[in-house]
C-alpha cells in the first residue's frame, strides 16, 4: 500500500509525455522522408513579413487620418492665422471702403470677448 | 501677421458662413457681416476702434447692420451694432452671442462657432421682412493699412 502512489506518479508522467510526443509525430514526418515543402525565399519571406503587416498598418493609420484631411484643416487656437482677412457679406469692394471709411462720433453697440 | 500654418477657412466652412448669414437675412430681415482675420493693428486695445471702422466701411448698411468681427490669430472677437439695430441686438443680446462663440472658438471650432453666435443673434432679433440678397458673398481682403 505504500507503492502505488509512485507507481502512478510514473503512470502519469509517462501518459503526459507520451501525449505530447504523439501528437507532436507529424512534425517529425519531413525527417522520415516525406516531400519537404518548398523554402520560402528571401523576397516571399519579406513580402509576407514585413510588406503585408505595413500595409494593414497603413490602410488602419489611412483610415483614422483621412477623414480630417478631407474635412480641412482645423483651428488651433496656439497656432495663430496666416490666412488673410474674409469678409462676408461685406461692402463690394472692402480694400476701398475700409480706406474711406470714418467711423466719426456715431454710437454703436456690441460685445467683446476673447479666448 | 500671425505666424501660424492654418490656411484659414476650407471653402466648405465659408459656405456654412456664407448660408448663415443668408439665413439671418432671409428669415429675419437682419443685415449681418462677418470678418474673419486678424486686424492690422499695432495695439490690441486698438481692437475695438478698428473694428468700428469696419463697420463704418458698410457704408449705409451701417447704420442697421451688425457686423462680427473675428481675430482668429489676435483670438478677439468683437460685435458691433449701428445704432439702427440696437434695440433690436442689445448689447446684452451680443455679449450672450460672444459668449456662446468663444467657448467654441477656443475649443477649435471657428466656423461653427460663428454659425452659433450669428444664430443667436437672428434668434433673439425676431422676424422681419426679409432682405434683398446682396451681389457680392464673401471676398478675400487684404487690409493692408495700419488704422
Amino acid at each position: 500500500m505504500h507503492r502505488p502512489s509512485v507507481r502512478s506518479a510514473l503512470v502519469c508522467l509517462a501518459a503526459a509525455s507520451l501525449t505530447v510526443l504523439l501528437s507532436a509525430g507529424p512534425a517529425l514526418a519531413i525527417e522520415i522522408g516525406d516531400q519537404p515543402a518548398p523554402k520560402v525565399g528571401v523576397v516571399k519571406t519579406l513580402l509576407l513579413f514585413v510588406l503585408a503587416p505595413a500595409a494593414i498598418t497603413f490602410a488602419i493609420a489611412a483610415g483614422v487620418w483621412l477623414p480630417g484631411m478631407v474635412r480641412g484643416t482645423r483651428y488651433r487656437p496656439s497656432r495663430g492665422w496666416a490666412a488673410a482677412p474674409v469678409w462676408f457679406a461685406g461692402p463690394p469692394d472692402p480694400a476701398a471702403a475700409v480706406q474711406d471709411a470714418d467711423a466719426g462720433d456715431v454710437v454703436r453697440g456690441g460685445a467683446r470677448g476673447d479666448w | 501677421m500671425a505666424t501660424g500654418k492654418d490656411e484659414g477657412l476650407s471653402p466648405r466652412q465659408q459656405e456654412r458662413i456664407a448660408t448663415a448669414i443668408d439665413t439671418c437675412r432671409q428669415d429675419n430681415g437682419l443685415d449681418v457681416s462677418a470678418l474673419v482675420g486678424d486686424l492690422e493693428i499695432s495695439d490690441l486695445s486698438q481692437f475695438r476702434a478698428a473694428a468700428e471702422k469696419l463697420h463704418a466701411a458698410l457704408g449705409e448698411r451701417s447704420h442697421s447692420a451688425v457686423l462680427i468681427v473675428v481675430a482668429p490669430g489676435q483670438r478677439k472677437v468683437e460685435v458691433v451694432t449701428g445704432p439702427g439695430v440696437r434695440r433690436r441686438v442689445p448689447d446684452r443680446v451680443a455679449a450672450l452671442a460672444v459668449m456662446s462663440m468663444i467657448s467654441d472658438f477656443g475649443g477649435g471650432n471657428l466656423a461653427g462657432g460663428i454659425v452659433n453666435g450669428l444664430r443667436q443673434i437672428a434668434d433673439s432679433a425676431g422676424r422681419r421682412d426679409p432682405l434683398p440678397a446682396l451681389d457680392a458673398g464673401h471676398s478675400q481682403l487684404a487690409l493692408t493699412q495700419g488704422h
